[in-house]
């Protein structure tokens, strides 16, 4: 029957899922919050503020610390909601390729509030690229610090190159438990998949753009 | 009562918005690893921000309410942030012992703490700046006061071994 990721962005939406008497929202066998991006923001940008104006040459480490910040979500996230009774339900039956697999998170994640997330380019177990409108991080980078000279959106760079590793690294179609031993063995793996923003709106591009391949040794 | 505004979403831009700001969802896992990343990075300074962040946070989220939906008194507004802060999946706040010149407020399963333990175990310190820093921002903007005026700290954590986490809410 095909992927209709609106249809899967839809559905999501239309969980309305809210606090339950303790406050809380346990879905996907997670517990989520509907955060603000304010606050990402604020102390992702401010952790890579302090790195450049203390120690400019470690500016490289603060962002890779935070993208590992994404690879950690796009495991506990994306892996959740792949092994979830939800994911069943809706998505699941949608599913004939392991490509099928990547469109139907996107539209998960279309329903999250990141931004508008388009699949330009999907070469299985090589490459991945991923426009994105509205990117939370960058509109926030703009709004609140101006202009970047580089790219800014590391948790979206993060989960790009985790829902590769998900679906080609490791195999999330086969409901593996979710445990750090299994996130070392599938992102330390040395030609596990990493992502480079090749666009971003926050240095004055329209839209931004990962592309996730495996690394090279 | 004042008129209620929840969040919409804008399935074209993928954005969803309450009270011209941005809501993102994440679970548990980025959150408290977010927040590991940024005390490992920053040490001693990481709470402060963390705390600040949190405040300013709040203040934007609630003050844009109060401009586009006032709350009739300053309780009411308090009551309203307490409300956003467990419909978003952060906890459930009692506010019973505070007033709109501060007091003590505590919840009994806050996600920042609940996260942080069952992924690290125990720590050493509190671990709740987000909830700190947006309670005092609701008090701030519920009793119209300079940030400044207003501070919160988390005095008992369950990430720290307490059985709930509890916050003393001091207005200057
Ligand atoms: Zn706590």
């Amino acid at each position: 029957m095909g992927m209709d990721e609106r249809a899967v962005t839809e559905a999501v939406a239309g969980l309305e899922l809210r606090g339950n008497e303790e406050g809380l929202i346990p879905a996907f066998g997670l517990y989520l919050t509907k955060h603000f991006a304010d606050y990402y923001n604020r102390i992702s940008f401010g952790l890579v503020g302090a790195f450049i104006r203390e120690l400019p040459e470690l500016e490289e480490d603060a962002i890779a610390l935070l993208t590992e910040a994404g690879h950690v979500c796009a495991f506990h996230t994306f892996g959740g909601i792949m092994v979830s009774v939800e994911w069943d339900a809706v998505v699941r039956p949608m599913i004939s390729t392991r490509e099928d697999w990547a469109k139907g998170m996107i539209g998960v994640v279309n329903a999250l509030g990141w931004g508008r997330y388009r699949l330009a380019e999907l070469v299985p177990n090589e490459r991945l690229v991923l426009e994105i409108a509205h990117s939370y991080e960058a509109v926030g980078m703009l709004e609140g610090y101006g202009k970047a000279k580089h790219p800014r959106c590391f948790l979206a760079a993060g989960g790009g190159a985790g829902l590769m590793n998900l679906l080609y690294q490791g195999d999330i179609t086969k409901r593996p438990a979710l445990t750090e031993d299994y996130y070392h063995e599938v992102f330390g793996h040395p030609r596990s998949f990493r992502a480079r923003e090749t666009r971003c709106l926050a240095m004055g591009d329209s839209h931004c753009e990962i592309v996730v391949e495996r690394q090279r040794h | 009562m004042s008129k209620e505004i929840g969040p919409a979403f804008d399935i074209e831009r993928g954005i969803i918005d309450l009270g011209g700001r941005r809501v993102v969802l994440h679970c548990n896992h980025y959150n408290v690893f977010l927040q590991r990343t940024i005390e490992d990075g920053l040490k001693a300074r990481a709470p402060r921000l963390l705390a600040a962040a949190g405040m300013e946070t709040a203040r934007n989220l609630l003050g844009g309410l109060e401009v586009k939906a006032p709350s009739a008194s300053p309780r009411e507004s308090l009551e309203r942030a307490v409300r956003i802060f467990a419909e978003h999946g952060f906890g459930a706040i009692d506010i019973s012992r505070m007033n709109d010149q501060g007091g003590t407020a505590t919840i009994a399963r806050s996600h920042y703490a609940i996260g942080w333990r069952s992924r690290w175990g125990i720590r050493q310190t509190p671990g709740c700046y987000f909830p700190a820093g947006y309670l005092a921002g609701a008090v701030a903007i519920a009793s119209n006061l300079a940030p400044e005026r207003v501070v919160a700290t988390e005095t008992a954590c369950y990430a720290a071994g307490a059985e709930q986490c509890t916050f003393v809410v001091e207005v200057w």
